[in-house]
């Protein structure tokens, strides 16, 4: 998606929440969250044999406009690093984000503005 | 058909259910915060899985299992009027911890469709799960082999 | 234990090859005066020999040979599985620029004042260069040098990161730049000692860097295909890390794998092999952060 919109990214927080620039109302589009998590299992060892403890994300949610995209309940066996990808359609102008929390009660979150031209 | 055997074709349908069922539900209703969801578990949990319209796109050899691209989609064509997707998901069973991924989908979504990259600890059979409006559960396996990385990185 | 059996014209056989002979050469004129002029004959000798050994040059040639022509070169990413490749082809995907972007903030506050972003377009394709004190600078110990000298602070660890972040952001800012490095890094002794480690058989395998990635690119170990070794893509994201890491860290990766002494991070050998392999790969871009297995 060369033609995007990379939202600021907070402060100790590294995400990206990706949409493109400009959309004609109607049209469908990809909303991409990608996330700077090691999604610690709880299952590794470090070099002198001690367990790291398992820290993933437990809970996501991606927001229109403070509406449900979806929710995230169980999220185990994601990636380190991961990215969540889903499609919705261009109705109105508004703000895509979201929250996420991790099992050591860290949280994070990302807004980016979705901009459909006349709406 | 007579009501009570269509509760035994319900039942047997149960019956049948792999062993991961269980554990799907039970993890979702033990997460789960809002009244809704356990009524949808309650409904689920007479489900019948069929194949459906629930498509599965992963890479059948793997060679780092600690990142394996996966694309869970719903056909819509092969939906009821009136029905939706309400739920996808993914099992890895032999995974430590099986159900791999559970996502809520909102009525936004235009598409029931989920990009992402899971972690497989082992060749599998990886299966998708599906859950719509009407209780009807989707599901779909595909068998993923895991090959293993050529040389082996202790940095 | 050998699970591959070198082929007897290798690199690693030229170079062993070489070594006797220059063995040879020494115990002559060691041998005193009056031996000098049978030393010269000898040598002469051997000198015309050395094509037949396939001996194709020395350091201080003026044409020294590749192993892989400019028309043949592939980086890493055309051995990589589709879905890899596919990851690394969409930034949107590609978990690497997760650092970049951390690194472009963190260039913002630190480096901003000095450098404007068209001056790092192409630095890190014409790294890494040789001082002149003979040392090896790479993007990460020149980044180190600006924090000591410009920055007064100390310098960052690899793999920290910062040095990370930054490194990855100024890799980025150079994508497509073919790599270039000053024509004269090979009469360089950091090229020569680059070489003779690119080349060295070693380890329990029998390995040596040439046996593999000069001489069986393509091939496969289990399912992996044999890339040609470049460092084009680096610092790269590494699905196997679960995060990014620097050519640094991806050569002793090779170390361990090939069984063999992996040496520490701050060992200057590591930089000559940087250097080394970066002049292999001149006239392929930069392609960071990559995605590899």
């Amino acid at each position: 998606m060369a033609d995007a919109v990379i939202a600021a990214i907070p402060p100790g927080r590294h995400a990206r929440l990706i949409v493109p620039r400009l959309l004609q109302r109607g049209e469908d589009f990809t909303a991409r969250l990608l996330i700077q998590h090691p999604m610690e299992t709880g299952f590794r060892r470090d070099d002198t044999g001690k367990v790291l403890p398992a820290n993933v994300i437990e809970n996501v949610v991606l927001l229109f406009n403070d509406e449900l995209v979806f929710r995230g309940r169980v999220l185990n066996a994601l990636s380190a690093n991961p990215s969540l990808s889903v499609q919705l359609t261009a109705q109105k102008s508004g703000t895509l984000s979201a929250h996420w929390r991790d099992q050591m009660g860290n949280v994070g979150s990302i807004s980016t503005e979705v901009r459909v031209a006349g709406a | 058909m007579p009501k009570h055997a269509q509760r035994r074709t319900l039942l047997g349908a149960v019956a049948a259910a792999p062993w991961w069922w269980a554990a799907f539900v039970g993890t979702a209703s033990a997460q789960s915060s809002t009244a809704g969801s356990d009524a949808l578990d309650e409904r689920v949990r007479a489900a019948v899985l069929v194949r459906g319209g629930l498509s599965l796109d992963i890479p059948v050899i793997v060679e780092t299992g600690t990142s394996v691209p996966i694309v869970l989609f719903a056909d819509p064509s092969q939906l009821r009027p009136g029905v939706r997707v309400t739920r996808l998901g993914i099992i890895a069973p032999k995974n430590p911890r099986p159900v791999a991924l559970d996502m809520e989908l909102g009525a936004l979504m235009s598409q029931a469709r989920i990009a992402t990259n899971i972690r497989l600890g082992a060749s599998q059979s990886v299966t998708g799960v599906a859950l719509l409006s009407d209780g009807t559960v989707w599901q779909q396996s595909i068998a993923v082999v895991l090959t293993g990385s050529a040389c082996y990185d202790g940095t | 234990m050998r699970l591959v059996s070198l082929p007897t014209n290798s690199s690693a056989h030229r170079a062993t090859v070489k070594r006797r002979w220059r063995d040879g050469v020494t115990f002559f004129c060691r041998s005193g005066v009056l031996l000098a002029g049978l030393a010269l004959c000898v040598s002469f000798a051997t000198a015309a020999d050395a094509p037949k050994l396939g001996i194709t040059g020395t350091a201080t040639d003026d044409a020294v040979s590749k192993p892989y022509p400019t028309a043949l070169l592939r980086s890493g990413a055309s051995f990589m599985a589709t879905h890899l490749q596919a990851q690394q082809a969409d930034d949107d995907l590609n978990p690497g620029m997760l650092w970049v972007d951390q690194g472009r903030e963190r260039f913002a506050a630190d480096c901003a004042g000095c450098h404007d972003g068209a001056s790092q377009q192409r630095l890190a394709s014409s790294l890494p260069r040789v001082d002149r004190s003979g040392a090896v600078q790479t993007l990460e110990t020149q980044i180190n040098v600006c924090q000591t000298s410009r920055l007064q602070r100390p310098t960052y660890p690899i793999e920290s990161a910062p040095l990370l972040a930054l490194s990855s952001y100024l890799a980025f800012s150079a994508r497509g730049e073919m790599q270039r490095l000053s024509s004269d890094v090979v009469r360089s002794n950091a090229w020569k000692r680059g070489r003779d480690a690119f080349t060295r058989v070693q380890g329990r395998l029998d390995f040596s860097c040439a046996a593999c990635h000069d001489k069986m690119a393509g091939k496969r170990v289990r399912t992996q295909a044999i890339s040609q070794g470049h460092g084009v893509g680096f610092p790269a994201y590494r699905v196997e890390w679960q995060g990014v890491g620097s050519l640094n860290r991806r050569l002793r990766a090779c170390y361990f794998g090939m069984e063999t002494g992996v040496p520490a991070a701050s060992d200057p050998a590591l930089l000559d092999l940087e250097l080394y392999l970066a002049w292999r790969s001149e006239g392929l871009p930069i392609e960071a952060p990559a995605v590899r297995r």
